[in-house]
């Protein structure tokens, strides 16, 4: 069947790897294959070297190249724009029998791919720093926060959001590289249009991750005092304020 | 105003803060869409400071206009979200496919020209047309196979293409210089053969030749500065056309953006030096037929 879905059916798999298919559709030799090979490949691996910049200084672009052949190939992309390709990079390599001896290199790649996202979130307007001040204690309890779509957070049972942050500058890190096993929460947000990371404390994380929750204002302070019962709270929303992490208020649960 | 565009360049993010500030008279800068498909951020804020001072193209990598299904309407919708923020003086697409049954290849992939192929193309282009509220220009692509069954030479499938869908012609003189050299077709001939009245742009880009093959298999990197052979093809096309908006395009091994600059300033002088012989692009009276 000589149609066109065939003859296309048939580069696919010829790219894929199977030559032999392509055979009957070609007037000469099939020395050219390699080119739409190496392209397709490179187009993948480029958008992966681009998005995880942290985990390739780590690892090395010889490393990284081979480990992201092997992703693209299982899991190639799906749309045509390539900035967000690679989502499920950060847990495939988590289970990358190759990488077991940095089982963190994953979560490397997450923080990676959500300073990607802080970077191509939607602009949003910031509240002012008086938007907080003319609530009422009754009112804490009943209203939650529209958090900066640009703002991300996570948590780590290890060192690992240093790790990021010392292979941010503009050279690589020197000397001893240490992980210990000691819980860090990284902030990332977008400053205007820039892309902003800092370490926060335990009560930041949890007033933030409950207002991200959809908890309310008062919900989130006593997350915040359980986890750090003298947590300079009044400081802390003060620094969500100026960092603009709040783009909006909203009606919330007290719970 | 927007001044006429004459000789651009693509835009890299490399180039943003140089893009913004230059002012070479009919300067003006091409991206591909599908870098700049996101909600908000630095690369749309840079885009629109770009766009404030300088003409925009839009040249899509994505659409698949070739593959046999209709066009991703998502993506449609992107490129159409694009385009009406950013108002490009022109959009353009490739003559190829690369996407399907949900799968995406970064390339540019062929298939044999037959009636079949056409008839698809046709009802794409003009699906993605509708869609877009805009006309195309459809790029020649470069090629590195030998296919079997073609019903089609390149141009003729190309101005069929344009009679039944209205789009027309984005000229890149150094694919054909790259398609010629691999499949053994006379380059001079194919930019001959183009009507004039379809062209709408022209793009000049450097190749390289295969690691293992050789200059029997050219590549086209965008790597490098353009070649002696695609500037001569260039001046051919202008000196019967009469000028057209023309890109350098370069998308790997970026250099100082002097340097394309530099390589712009030749094609300004080419097109400056050429006499209008024929009507200006746009005019649909042809392809409308």
């Amino acid at each position: 069947m000589r149609s066109l879905s065939a003859f296309e059916e048939a580069l696919r798999a010829a790219i894929k790897g199977d030559a032999a298919v392509l055979a009957p559709w070609l007037a000469g030799h099939s020395d050219g294959l390699s080119v739409y090979r190496n392209t397709v490949m490179k187009g993948a691996v480029d958008a992966l070297a681009a998005t995880y910049s942290t985990v390739v200084q780590m690892v090395g672009e010889t490393w990284f190249r081979a480990a992201a052949r092997e992703y693209a190939t299982a899991h190639p992309p799906t749309e045509p724009s390539l900035m967000r390709y690679g989502a499920g990079l950060p847990d495939w390599l988590s289970a990358f029998p190759p990488a077991q001896d940095t089982p963190w290199l994953g979560l490397v790649a997450q923080i990676d791919q959500m300073w990607w996202e802080a970077y191509f979130a939607a602009d949003a307007g910031v509240l002012g720093p008086n938007a907080l001040a003319e609530l009422t204690t009754n009112d804490l309890e009943t209203t939650g926060v529209v958090l900066n779509p640009a703002m991300r957070l996570a948590r780590f049972g290890q060192t690992l959001a240093s790790l990021w942050l010392v292979h941010q500058g503009p050279r690589p890190p020197e000397g001893d590289l240490a992980i210990e096993d000691r819980p860090e929460r990284l902030l990332i947000w977008r400053a205007g249009q820039e892309v902003k990371t800092d370490l926060i404390g335990p009560a930041t994380h949890a007033f933030l991750a409950t207002l991200g929750d959809g908890g309310s204002l008062m919900a989130a302070a006593e997350a915040a005092f359980s986890t750090e019962p003298d947590a300079a709270l009044p400081d802390i929303m003060a620094q969500c304020v100026a960092r603009g992490l709040f783009v909006g208020l909203t009606s919330a649960d007290r719970g | 105003m927007t001044p006429q565009p004459a000789a651009g360049l693509s835009l890299k993010p490399q180039y943003y803060a140089d893009a913004r500030s230059a002012d070479a008279a009919g300067l003006w800068f091409e991206v591909h869409p599908e870098n700049y498909m996101c909600d908000g951020g630095p690369r749309l804020a840079w885009l629109e400071a770009v766009r404030v001072r300088h003409p925009l193209s839009l040249h899509g990598v994505g659409l698949s206009l070739a593959a046999d299904e209709d066009p991703d309407p998502i993506h449609l919708a992107a490129l159409r979200r694009l385009a009406d923020r950013f108002e490009p003086f022109v959009m353009s697409e490739h003559l190829a496919w690369s996407q399907r049954g949900g799968v995406y290849h970064p390339d540019l992939l062929p298939f044999p020209r037959t009636d079949e192929a056409l008839n698809r193309i046709a009802a794409n282009v003009g699906r993605a047309q509708d869609a877009l509220g805009r006309r195309l220009l459809i790029e020649n692509p470069s090629l590195y196979l030998h296919l079997d069954g073609h019903a089609y030479g390149e141009v003729d499938f190309l101005v069929e293409l344009c009679r039944r869908s209205g789009c027309g012609l984005l000229l890149d003189v150094n694919n054909v210089h790259v398609s010629a050299n691999n499949l053994g077709f006379d380059a001079n001939a194919y930019v001959d053969a183009v009507p004039a009245d379809l062209i709408g742009e022209v793009h000049l880009a450097g190749h390289a030749p295969d690691e293992r093959l050789g200059a029997a298999l050219l590549i086209d990197t965008h790597g490098v500065a353009v070649s002696p052979e695609v500037w001569a093809l260039f001046e051919r096309v202008i000196r019967r056309t009469g000028p057209r908006p023309a890109l350098i395009e370069r998308d790997d091994n970026i250099p100082e953006f002097s340097e394309l600059m530099a390589e712009r300033a030749q094609a300004a002088g080419i097109l400056s030096s050429a006499h209008a012989v024929t009507p200006a692009p746009g005019s649909r009276s042809r392809v409308n037929a």
